[in-house]
């Protein structure tokens, strides 16, 4: 069997399947656990080596299919991608099964993990773009489901993400003239001007993140999140992608200049702006928004190995806070129809678990020690001020703007007239919750868990890596 | 490996109690386990001396790469220091608390055992990084506690700005360590420069509430002597322990002076809040940030021996004041003699107290902070307690006693045993003013206004604070009012059109660039 078929054909027909299952419990454990062994199988069969399975037969799985002459290539180097894609959505498909949304959830977002994959093993990357415009368009209806009108936030999400495509594609044109190197300097700087613009809409940096919240403000909270984290992440290492293969682009101090300065400006924006929200979604939004950054400014550093070890590094507590937030939200917003804070208040005494998990998942992207975001997160604000001073100082204020939207919502979480404890979470809530939780404390106390992960980073991105 | 041992009776008695909790939760067996874990705990850091100074076993972060600095756990005489006392102190708690009058409670006793595994963790933190995670959990277990018994909007909003305050001290920890690695510096309490060094004394004062002078909570919560006292002690202990950690030298230039003038003016400000507080744990809040600005004070003169003196006196003459419930004439004197330790006198706790370089304008300040902090001490010893001894039950006696008597015996003890400040002379002219001046004031009183003090209300810095808090709120106010102007255009109608305008405006200046 070749590995396109097992990681992007298998996972796009089930998804299909899954549409017409009935049941919304068989929806969510069939995705779940289909994603959880993709995974699984990622981990421990590398493509194009002969693994002997208890001594009884040996499992060859090819990297390479061709279709329509072109290559689809998921190599052994794509072993982590394929880890952590499935990982992630392993995670968010079976979190569906506790708040209901696995019907909304799983089938279109198996469809649109095996399409992000597609996106990063299609070995011609002018056709990774319209794969990423086709993840975007399967994310619409999990977003304004049949029979509900869409938002002004969906709306704009989907304008402002494709209008990547025609910059992507067109700086695709110019640049496949100069593939090996800047042998035509007058196509470079257009090129890397459509290239930048492409990649500013697909990332969402400042000022074109403003969906984010708007999105986040209207959405379903579990959706949301399970979008806000995958779509990220992808278009992020399509981007290294882009890095590792051009030598005028990963060989420019004034690349990593420029992705300084947009990821500052990214995570200060957000920073500033979460501090100010009334909303808890559009408080996820702009928190996402300062992870995109936060890995720009990662990106920007001048050890590419280290950027490479702080942007794979940080997924994991990434996908786990916002995994965790999203489920919290997800339940308060069953408990309240709403995420405003004035609705809000108190509720950590009726909901104190989905509001733990709200506070911790919160703390953890703002960086709080003890907590999974804090180890990588301090790793990088130590890394940069060691080569630019003052963006550390840009970074700690994006920090404190987090810290303190956090606090705000601690703040409104815990405020409540004489009220007694109680928890009206259900048992699956409780667990997953305070798993999570847990999870967060214990990456946070040992990040050297997560080292597994980075080991084959260099031989991912064998040229930025070097 | 003693400190694990240490650790380790303290584990287990918490799985004990924790066990019997939930099996058997109304056991008369409750109490007596968490003595005899606490004092198998007291005992055994006796034993650290042996093995002095160990680094403990603690797995590394990897990679290296990108952590030069991992978790680390160090066993040396200001750890044995700090955490002698606060297991006596937690020892000290669960002897004395079926005496008072809120009753046995096993869940203060869980949460006086956790608290002191956390404060002992935290003095053996070998490394800012450690400390920090170890503030951390400390300070949630702190908000936890505090939420649990808060009973009002008012009290759980005063709970998070506590936390919050402390959550920003850590901040500036966290500061310190990225100045250090602006100038490639490992951020290792050896290797400090002055200029993180500042950021973490700026951390332990904001956490202290002594820099800025401010209160975290402007009443207690609910006045509790047992966990309350180990509660707010340990936060506090875990926070001075940095000041004796850092290297001498470490304060160079004028603004330590500056820093330790507005230091000994808090610690004065505090002490006669602490002398006119209507009870001691009413005052209790400012006998903190008094003692605690004593010992930064001391850093600030390069003295971290001096810090370390302050830090354990505030925890011993502190846990004596404030477990002092059932009392008799006898009893008051023998524990007015624990005051003394805190006076700078030869071969007693803080006989290094006040070494180092203080200029003569200074002494002053220092003498009355010390004499105002030391005669509220004695007041608050002096005046009527929640009981009478002579009500108590005769089976009861044994244990309050016991557990008072921790004080005075640790008290003498580490002045002359076991770490570098034992068997010194000090400056003994500064104790005796101290002594001198400290009886005077309380005869003063005794003679004049039998000890009817104007008893202050804890209002001035109060207003203060709101003032200041109100000034934020306003600041708060006006930027939020900017920010949803920019929000509002980036999402209304022509958003589009602004994100372009932006991003076109964005390329021009890169290009200019």
């Amino acid at each position: 069997m070749s590995a396109p078929i097992l990681w992007i054909v298998l996972p796009l027909a089930l998804s299909f399947f899954l549409l017409f299952v009935p049941d919304e419990r068989w929806v969510g454990w069939l995705g779940g656990l289909t994603a959880l062994t993709l995974a699984a199988l990622a981990l421990f069969f590398p493509t194009d080596s002969a693994q002997l399975v208890l001594d009884l037969f040996s499992v060859r799985i090819d990297s390479t299919l061709t279709l329509l002459g072109r290559q689809i290539q998921l190599t052994p180097a794509d072993q982590l991608i394929l880890v952590l894609a499935y990982g992630i959505g392993a995670f968010w498909f079976l979190g569906a099964l506790t708040v209901g949304s696995a019907r909304r959830v799983v089938p279109l977002g198996l469809a649109i993990v095996a399409l992000l994959v597609a996106s990063l093993a299609v070995k011609l990357f002018l056709y990774a773009a319209p794969l990423l415009e086709m993840a975007v368009l399967l994310s619409l209806p999990m977003l304004a489901a049949a029979g509900e009108s869409a938002g002004r936030g969906v709306a704009r999400f989907w304008v402002y993400q494709s209008l990547a495509l025609p910059f992507i594609l067109l700086a695709g044109f110019l640049l496949s003239g100069i593939e090996a190197g800047p042998r035509d300097f007058a196509l470079v700087a257009p090129a890397a001007l459509l290239l930048g613009l492409g990649f500013a809409f697909l990332l969402s940096v400042f000022p074109l993140y403003a969906w984010i919240p708007m999105l986040a403000e209207e959405a379903p909270p579990y959706v949301m999140g399970f979008l806000l984290t995958v779509l990220p992440t992808f278009h992020l290492l399509f981007g290294l992608n882009f890095v590792d293969r051009y030598a005028w682009m990963r060989e420019s101090p004034q690349f990593f200049l420029i992705i300084r300065l947009v990821g500052l400006m990214t995570l200060v924006s957000a920073g500033v702006f979460a501090m100010f929200q009334r909303h808890l979604g559009r408080m996820l939004g702009y928190f996402v928004a300062a992870e995109i950054g936060l890995s720009l400014v990662a990106l920007s550093l001048s050890n590419h190995i280290t950027s490479l070890q702080l942007i794979f590094g940080l997924i994991m507590p990434r996908t786990l806070a916002l995994g965790m937030w999203a489920l919290s939200l997800a339940v308060l917003n069953n408990a309240t129809g709403t995420l405003s804070l004035p609705a809000l208040k108190g509720l950590a005494r009726r909901y104190p678990l989905a509001a733990a998990g709200t506070i911790f998942s919160m703390l953890s992207l703002s960086g709080v020690p003890l907590l999974a975001g804090f180890p990588l997160r301090q790793s990088l604000w130590e890394a940069l001020a060691a080569e630019s001073p003052a963006a550390a100082l840009w970074l700690g204020i994006s920090s404190l703007g987090l810290w303190v939207a956090s606090l705000r919502a601690l703040a409104v979480l815990v405020l409540a007239a004489e009220m007694p404890w109680a928890s009206a979470e259900n048992f699956s809530q409780r667990a997953l919750i305070g798993l999570g939780i847990l999870s967060l404390f214990l990456i946070g106390i040992f990040p050297q868990w997560v080292n597994p992960l980075l080991v084959n980073l260099p031989g991912m991105f064998e040229r930025f890596g070097k | 490996m003693p400190a694990v041992i240490t650790l380790g009776i303290l584990l287990v008695t918490l799985v004990a109690l924790g066990g019997l909790r939930v099996v058997r939760p109304r056991s008369t067996y409750t109490w007596a386990i968490a003595v005899t874990g606490a004092f198998l705990a007291w005992a055994s850091v006796f034993f650290w001396q042996l093995s002095l100074p160990t680094l403990l076993p603690v797995a590394s972060w990897t990679p290296a790469t990108l952590f030069p600095v991992s978790p680390a756990l160090k066993m040396d005489a200001v750890a044995w220091l700090y955490a002698l006392s606060l297991t006596g102190l937690a020892l000290a708690v669960i002897l004395t608390s079926p005496v008072r009058l809120t009753g046995i409670s096993p869940v203060a006793w869980l949460g006086t055992l956790v608290l002191t595994a956390l404060g002992i963790l935290a003095f053996l933190a070998d490394n800012p990084l450690t400390l920090v995670m170890i503030w951390t959990a400390i300070d949630l277990v702190e908000f936890w506690n505090a939420l649990r018994v808060a009973a009002n909007a008012e009290m759980s909003e005063r709970v998070v700005v506590a936390f919050s305050l402390r959550a920003l001290g850590t901040g500036f920890a966290l500061w310190a360590s990225v100045t250090s690695a602006a100038v490639g510096t490992t951020f290792l309490f050896e290797t400090l420069r002055p200029q993180s060094g500042i950021f973490l004394l700026l951390a332990a004062g904001l956490r202290l509430g002594v820099l800025p002078l401010h209160l975290a909570y402007q009443a207690e919560p609910v006045v509790r002597r047992g966990l309350g006292t180990v509660l707010r002690l340990t936060a506090v202990a875990s926070s001075l322990v940095l000041l004796a950690r850092l290297p001498q030298n470490a304060f160079t230039g004028s603004w330590p002076l500056a820093l330790q003038t507005f230091v000994l003016l808090t610690a004065v400000y505090a002490g006669w809040k602490w002398l006119t507080g209507a009870d001691a744990l009413s005052a209790r809040p400012y006998w903190l940030i008094g003692m605690s600005a004593l010992a930064l004070a001391a850093a600030l003169r390069n003295n971290p021996l001096g810090a370390a003196a302050w830090g354990v006196a505030l925890i011993l003459v502190g846990g004596a004041t404030f477990l002092y419930s059932a009392r008799a004439p006898w009893l008051t004197r023998v524990l007015t003699l624990v005051a003394l330790a805190a006076l700078g006198l030869p071969f007693t706790l803080t006989a290094t107290g006040w070494q180092g370089a203080l200029p003569w304008f200074l002494w002053p300040l220092a003498i009355l902070a010390q004499m105002l902090l030391l005669a509220g001490v004695a007041r608050h010893l002096l005046s009527p307690g929640e009981s009478p001894w002579s009500d108590l039950p005769q089976g009861l006696r044994a244990a309050y006693l016991a557990g008072l008597a921790i004080f005075p015996l640790l008290a003498v003890l580490i002045g002359l045993w076991g770490w570098a400040g034992a068997l010194q002379l000090g400056v003994w002219g500064a104790g005796l003013m101290a002594l001198v001046s400290s009886l005077a004031l309380l005869g003063f009183f005794r003679r004049f206004s039998e000890f009817s003090l104007p008893v202050t209300r804890l209002s001035g810095l109060t207003h203060g604070q709101e003032t200041l808090m109100a000034g934020l709120g306003s600041l708060y106010r006006t930027l939020r009012a900017v920010t949803e102007f920019i929000s509002g255009l980036l999402e209304g109608d022509g958003g589009l059109l602004w994100t372009l305008f932006l991003l076109v405006l964005f390329i021009l200046i890169f290009q200019g660039r």
